[in-house]
């Protein structure tokens, strides 16, 4: 019987909440022939917080419309909760919180209208208390009677998610969802989607914002002109990147002398060191932190570290790479 | 089911707006004015029987020419951001979230524009036409609440034609500027470019009027020919078939002055039209891809 559970859980595991094979969408303009999304091949485990990262019109949006059904692709296929993105659209619309980018509710209804609205076209049973129970999760209890029109950015955001909560979702889809929110609201934001995601819901989030939102994401992908660049989880990149980027070290010593920068530069793996705001910054061709602190020690270190690549290196390292590849 | 519960939605959020109530109070205030014209003075002595007929005259001449002014404008207004809107502002977006179909909602946001329409044309009419009784003096007859029920109704048909022109320009178009813009040039077209291009295009095309001479005691009069009379007249017709104005026009005159309908041809090509428009509407939004 455990055995079973095991397994069970380990299917769970490997299963994937989004998949697509070769996902494009075309647009056709007066002059030309626009692929929007070219060829993705995306995948996004149960349970994660998925960021997909992109600059702007790297084709994200594109992207999550066509797997909630809202816009047909040209070619490839994809599922969403094991539902097909072209033939049970309507099941992954019942089955998924979706959020989109600058979203619109009616103007003239208050906050607890318009929910009441979507609940009912969403069929969501018992829809008055699950309404009252959105409102007061993304904190807008107290504001339930004020018309859309009159909200601030960051309330119809929270209303936004609120109507993404409604169907209880397993996957929550969400499109540039701290666009316009004040950083206290973002904070709040991310502290409401880790909580979601503890509850065991699946988070994809699109975003172009990298500093805000992007530390709770467990899992990415970078986009770029319509293509997927790199994808998988935050730590196997933060590796990929630093097999591919140089060493950086950071010291602090009691004191700094021309003699030991002298000293460090003459060892053939260091490219660069200088003292910046009392750190010593030391970068390396390879992995050099013995050598270092070998020459470091005679001088009396405080500290030493290497500096990891951050999420922001990541996205960097590989769009910069994509777009110089395609120049 | 959810036909119904989005139509409720959509209908109570365009009667909240800033925009329905606009619309409304200056359509009635417009036509009160127009109408308070009629109680001006006249030198003219006349029977009792003429007077009331000229006052008569006088009320439809003004209703009409400002129902053909406003309601055009009213039925676009209502009608331009129907869907371009909803697309600008994102709410097409959250609606297609939901396990809905595209044809549900452009069914929905149609009825629910239509039944908006219904008030925004009624109301004025009904408001303005009840004080100007009232003002009066004038208790009207069974006769005449049929007749202003069916002219109503005209003016209805009337109203749909353009608000559907309106919602198929909101469909085809993603900015509701640019789709209230060409809302607005077909309307000028239609009611004021057309009617006075008309003469200088039949001149093109049968040349300039040929006059007969005609002897009327010592003074030679000169007189259009029948002929051409005839034939400028068949032209415009023709030309001015193509506006939703001319057939409008030509029901009212028939109610307004013949205080009865014979010849329905008008009101069948602007319900063919609106019928037409609002497949097409369907059509364009079910394809359209949202991005």
């Amino acid at each position: 019987m455990d055995i079973v559970c095991f397994r069970s859980i380990c299917d769970c595991e490997k299963m994937m909440a989004i998949e697509t094979e070769k996902l494009t969408k075309e647009y056709r303009t007066k002059k030309k022939i626009v692929r929007a999304v070219d060829s993705v091949d995306l995948r996004v485990p149960r349970g994660s917080i998925f960021g997909l990262l992109g600059e702007n019109g790297a084709g994200k949006s594109t992207l999550i419309h066509m797997l909630m059904g809202i816009t047909l692709p040209t070619s490839g296929s994809g599922k969403v909760l094991e539902y097909d993105i072209v033939k049970e659209s309507l099941k992954i619309r019942e089955k998924v919180g979706f959020m989109p980018e600058n979203l619109g509710f009616y103007e003239n209804l208050s906050a607890e209208q318009n929910l009441l609205v979507f609940a009912k076209l969403a069929e969501v049973k018992n829809s008055e208390e699950r309404v009252k129970e959105c409102l007061k999760v993304v904190g807008l209890w107290n504001y339930r009677q004020r018309k859309y029109k009159e909200m601030s950015t960051g309330m119809k955001q929270r209303l936004g998610l609120a109507q993404a909560l409604l169907k209880d979702p397993e996957l929550l889809i969400l499109d540039e969802p701290t666009a316009g929110i004040d950083p206290l609201g973002i904070k709040l934001f991310k502290e409401l989607l880790l909580e979601l995601n503890r509850e065991g819901r699946t988070i994809f989030i699109s975003t172009h914002l990298l500093y805000e939102i992007a530390p709770i994401f467990t899992h990415v992908a970078i986009m770029c002109r319509g293509k997927i660049v790199v994808q998988g989880s935050v730590e196997e990149l933060e590796k990929k990147v630093a097999s591919r980027r140089e060493y950086i070290y950071e010291a602090k010593l009691f004191s700094y002398s021309q003699r030991l920068i002298k000293e460090i530069l003459s060892l053939n793996v260091v490219k660069e060191a200088f003292s910046e705001k009392n750190k010593l910054i030391i970068k390396c061709s390879r992995p050099a932190a013995s050598e270092l602190l070998q020459i470091l020690f005679k001088y009396g270190v405080r500290s030493f570290k290497e500096i990891l690549p951050s999420l922001s290196d990541i996205f960097y390292t590989y769009v910069k790479g994509e777009l110089h590849e395609s120049f | 089911m959810k036909v119904f519960e989005l139509v409720k939605v959509e209908f109570g959020d365009i009667v909240r707006s800033n925009k329905f109530v606009a619309l409304t109070v200056i359509f009635t205030l417009m036509l009160l004015s127009g109408l308070c014209r009629v109680m001006e003075p006249t030198l003219v002595t006349e029977n009792q029987f003429a007077g009331v007929r000229r006052l008569g005259f006088e009320v439809a001449r003004t209703i009409g020419d400002f129902v053909c002014f406003l309601v055009p404008i009213v039925a676009i207004v209502l009608g331009y951001d129907s869907i371009s809107g909803k697309i600008e502002k994102g709410a097409i977006k959250a609606l297609l979230a939901q396990p809905i179909y595209r044809d549900q909602v452009i069914l929905s946001v149609i009825i629910a524009g239509l039944l908006a329409l219904a008030l925004n044309v009624v109301i004025p009419l009904a408001l303005a036409l009840s004080t100007i009784t009232l003002l009066l003096g004038i208790t009207p007859t069974l006769g005449d609440i049929v007749l202003l029920t069916e002219y109503m109704a005209c003016v209805m048909v009337f109203a749909l034609a353009y608000y559907s022109l309106s919602v198929f320009i909101s469909a085809a178009s993603s900015n509701s500027t640019r789709s209230l813009v060409a809302g607005i040039m077909v309307w000028l077209v239609f009611s004021f470019m057309l009617p006075r291009l008309t003469p200088a295009l039949i001149r093109l095309i049968i040349g300039p009027p040929r006059y007969e001479q005609t002897q009327m005691g010592n003074i030679i009069v000169l007189k259009m020919s029948k002929e051409y009379i005839k034939k400028y007249t068949i032209i415009r017709s023709k030309i001015l078939s193509f506006t939703l104005d001319y057939h409008f026009r030509s029901i009212q005159d028939q109610l307004l002055l013949s205080l009865s309908i014979r010849d329905y041809s008008g009101l069948i090509v602007l319900l063919v039209f609106s019928a037409a428009a609002l497949l097409a509407s369907f059509i364009v939004f079910v394809k359209k891809e949202v991005r």
